[in-house]
């Protein structure tokens, strides 16, 4: 009888889980998805390098070039292979700087919006009761306000810039993240070892960095891939509106409004690309975000 | 010769996965007589739930029977298809699970739920359904059926709760009734009134009953036969009395060494070696000259905790008006000592205020009135901070749940380091991994562990962990809430014989805190018996256990199960 052995107690192999976490990524909707968003990002990054022409250098753009239709030669010889604008800028150009200052504007504020968040969801979910009472109620408010009309609001006040975009974005979405950082510290609060740390005597501010900051934290990723597309198309309605980047600095929002004005008149190669990219883009990181979600969730396994 | 109810030859499932495969029961074989009671006992992980859930066919998805037959009736359930074994099961079969929280649907009444099921299982109209369910409500003796018959499951107890699942199960007359756990998950007086209904229920009606579970007390009570699993085998098979009074199998053997024992008082839990036997304390410490040993006894007060007129209330239900409020005396006006280096037991049901207890002494929720002294420094009226947390450093506590209590993403190493870091009790790196790694070993696990996160482990060894944690900060105190609850009985013995070997060692003084009675008797000096928050009894463990005053205690006494009272 004595053949039956001890069962080894050490039962996760931490082989398997990688394993199980590289056929989640080598899907071919997350490597697609997220293929796009690498040559969004590159794209974004080497702009003056990559970029037909430099559409802000006023010595090479010219009046004379304007509103010419994709793949039509401009006058120093280029093919403007998405067309060119009203002000003889190519197309093509003019979005990969486009994307640069969207993205920055995007992410600067979904990580700003996200360290608010995070710090006003652990104090309110670690210390609870009233002062729980009232950052949620100031999220409340916040949250009941349409977030483009808030940005509206902020940005009549504050005055046109980047910064004041960034601003504006990131009051728009701290909220959010509040919430969702708060659900999750609650639920982590009250298991053991928050209050074995307290009965070591830890101070409450080590206890929250240390303990609950690095286990609340993981529903956020997913939230702020998800959110900096968000936010991206609100700076994209906030520039079409003229309230958003200056146009020294256009971004897709401001691409898009550039040729609404031509777009009755058949030039519609100023709208629709800048258009086209901006979707492309939303939907490169909203997929991303969403199988990100599914790659972190330990229960969807296969 | 009676004809068997259920046959099963040489049964083996298995478990199969991309990155494994588990063969969770191995050639089990079993027989059950209608008017039988057989008892399948054995450790998480042995396969004794998979086996019930494999004679219904309702094995949860990659697990499959590989090899062997189901002899149901004279009918093989193993390969049946869907339509068929819906006639057997629910009608023929019957299930009773472990949580009745789960296996009553919360928005439909009682009896809503009887009739539909006794309908569908017999096929007659809602007159006679109504009149056979209230029948039923009857025979699990439940009060006034008919009122009840309009009740929610959240409107009824656990123990209630469960003698509806058990009314539900027994709607189709069944003539088999599997019962997984039925009582894990109620308070040990409910556990021995619903055991004795399922009993009584087994001889009148002249059922076969296989009943499942990890507690031989269960099975002392209940079971005719018993049957020993261990890692998807049989070990033994036989007649409660002689397999549980003279166990062959190493293996049964040391799982019934390893029960606790309410009638004597053993100094330690011996010859349980066959399980867990690659966690032995390796390493002894010379405490003479080790810096655990270090200011071990300094303090000259003899009472390590005074507890006087304590109170703590909760708040149940808010309201803005005073007079709507509901409040909960946890702790009503509770007093008492521990003296220094003394185990003290606290002992109650659910709900008795045991935990809220530790809770305030450890600091941990704050005192409504009353006063406690930690070494004669109190520690609730007194508005020097400093004092405060120096007292509280001395002491530490142990949880319950092995697996909340740890940080999921601190290593090991880390997790130790803490206190040590926090309270600056080692100079430099290497001396704090030096202390982190004596720790492990004095808690009885190896130096691999540092780097490995706490979800590598096992209960029993986060438990281990936990330990090692609260010894970091030298505490003169630990208070232990429900430390062994939540694990098997052989990884049990093995904790609180650690327990007991740091305690000799170091001089602790401990509060445990348990509704186990068998566990208290073998832990503690001295009881206190706790209900609805006030203390119905202090007194040495011996005297509690051989002549309760209180009638509560006796109470509690007579309900505990057994092993000795198989007669």
């Amino acid at each position: 009888m004595s053949e039956i052995k001890l069962i080894s107690e050490n039962k996760i192999n931490i082989g398997t889980n990688s394993k199980i976490l590289l056929r989640k990524f080598t899907r071919p909707s997350t490597l697609i998805s997220l293929g796009l968003l690498f040559l969004i990002i590159f794209c974004a990054l080497f702009a003056s390098i990559l970029a037909p022409t430099n559409p802000y250098d006023l010595k090479v753009v010219s009046i004379l070039d304007s509103r010419l239709s994709p793949g039509d030669k401009m006058l120093n010889g280029t093919v403007a292979w998405l067309g060119t604008d009203g002000a003889g800028r190519d197309v093509l150009s003019a979005i990969i700087f486009g994307l640069r200052t969207s993205l920055v504007v995007a992410i600067s504020s979904a990580v700003i919006a996200l360290i608010v968040g995070l710090f006003v969801g652990l104090i309110a979910g670690f210390y609870g009761g009233k002062i729980d009472a009232f950052l949620m109620r100031i999220v409340d408010i916040q949250l009941s306000f349409p977030a483009i009309l808030v940005a509206l609001v902020l940005l009549a006040l504050l005055g046109k810039g980047i910064d004041k975009v960034i601003i504006a974005l990131a009051i728009v979405q701290w909220a959010i993240y509040a919430r969702t950082v708060r659900a999750a510290a609650i639920v982590e609060r009250n298991k053991e070892y928050i209050q074995a740390a307290s009965c070591l005597g830890l101070s409450n501010s080590l206890i929250i960095w240390k303990h609950l900051l690095p286990n609340s934290i993981s529903p956020l990723i997913v939230l702020a891939t998800l959110q900096t597309a968000h936010s991206i198309s609100i700076e994209a309605t906030l520039s079409f509106l003229g309230v958003g980047v200056p146009i020294t600095e256009p971004s897709l929002g401001s691409l898009i409004s550039n040729g609404f004005d031509f777009i009755l008149s058949g030039a519609y190669w100023i709208t629709f690309f800048p258009g086209l990219m901006l979707l492309a883009t939303v939907a490169a990181i909203n997929i991303f975000g969403d199988q990100l979600r599914i790659i972190l969730n330990p229960r969807v396994n296969r | 010769m009676i004809k068997n109810l259920l046959e099963i030859y040489n049964l083996n499932i298995r478990f199969m996965s991309d990155q494994e495969t588990v063969n969770a029961v191995r050639d089990v074989s079993i027989t059950l007589r209608s008017g039988e009671v057989l008892g399948v006992v054995g450790e998480s992980g042995a396969g004794k739930s998979t086996i019930g859930n494999a004679i219904v066919n309702l094995l949860d998805f990659p697990g499959e029977i590989v090899k062997g037959k189901v002899i149901f009736e004279g009918q093989n359930l193993v390969g049946m298809d869907d339509k068929t074994m819906r006639t057997i099961r629910g009608k023929k079969i019957g299930m009773i699970f472990q949580d009745p929280q789960t296996s009553l649907n919360p928005i439909m009444t009682i009896g809503n739920q009887l009739i539909e099921t006794i309908k569908f299982t017999k096929e007659i109209d809602y007159v006679s359904a109504y009149n056979e369910a209230i029948e039923l409500l009857e025979s699990v003796d439940i009060d006034n059926p008919k009122l009840r018959m309009k009740s929610y499951p959240h409107q009824f107890s656990g123990g209630m709760r469960q003698r509806v699942v058990i009314a539900l199960s027994l709607a189709g007359n069944p003539d088999l009734i599997i019962a997984d756990e039925p009582t894990t998950a109620l308070d040990v007086s409910v556990q021995s009134q619903i055991l004795e209904l399922i009993k009584s229920l087994c001889k009148k009606r002249d059922l076969g009953v296989i009943i499942i579970t990890h507690d031989i007390g269960v099975i002392a009570n209940i079971a005719d036969r018993v049957t020993v699993m261990y890692n998807g085998s049989i070990v033994e098979t036989g007649k409660v009395r002689q397999v549980l009074l003279n166990p062959k199998h190493d293996y049964t053997k040391s799982l019934i060494a390893a029960v606790p024992r309410s009638d004597i008082k053993l100094k330690r839990f011996e010859s349980i070696d066959f399980i867990e036997g690659n966690t032995h304390r390796n390493k002894r410490i010379n405490l003479d000259n080790h810096w655990l040993g270090e200011k071990l006894n300094q303090k000259k007060s003899a009472k390590a905790i005074s507890v006087f007129e304590l109170n703590k209330e909760f708040i149940l239900k808010k309201a803005f008006f005073l007079k709507n409020r509901v409040n909960l005396k946890a702790v009503n006006n509770v007093s008492f000592e521990i003296n220094k280096g003394e185990s003290f037991g606290i002992v109650g049901e659910s709900g008795s205020g045991k935990s809220t207890i530790a809770r305030l002494i450890a600091g941990l929720i704050k005192v409504d009135t009353g006063s406690i002294k930690i070494f004669d420094q109190e520690v609730v009226n007194n508005k020097n901070k400093k004092e405060i947390i120096n007292a509280q450093r001395d002491v530490q506590m142990i949880f319950q749940d092995p697996y909340s209590s740890l940080n999921p993403r601190m290593r090991v190493q880390d997790i130790i380091a803490e206190p040590i870091k926090f309270y600056k009790t080692a100079s430099n790196y290497n001396e704090i991994r030096e202390i982190v790694s004596d720790l492990l070993n004095h808690v009885g696990i190896n130096d691999n562990a540092l780097l490995k996160y706490p979800s590598q482990f096992s209960g029993g060894q986060r438990q281990r962990i936990s330990i090692a944690r609260a010894l970091a900060s030298r505490p003169k105190i630990l208070i232990c809430d429900e430390p062994t609850s939540s694990l098997d009985v052989s990884v049990q013995a093995h904790v609180l014989n650690l327990l007991k070997d740091l305690q000799d060692e170091l001089g602790l003084t401990i509060l445990f805190i348990s509704h186990d009675l068998p566990v208290i008797r073998h832990m503690c000096d001295r009881v206190a018996v706790m209900r609805k928050g006030k203390i119905c009894e202090i007194n040495t463990t011996d005297s509690i256990f051989e002549k309760p005053k209180h009638s509560y205690t006796k109470e509690l006494l007579s309900l505990i199960p057994k092993i000795e009272s198989i007669n």
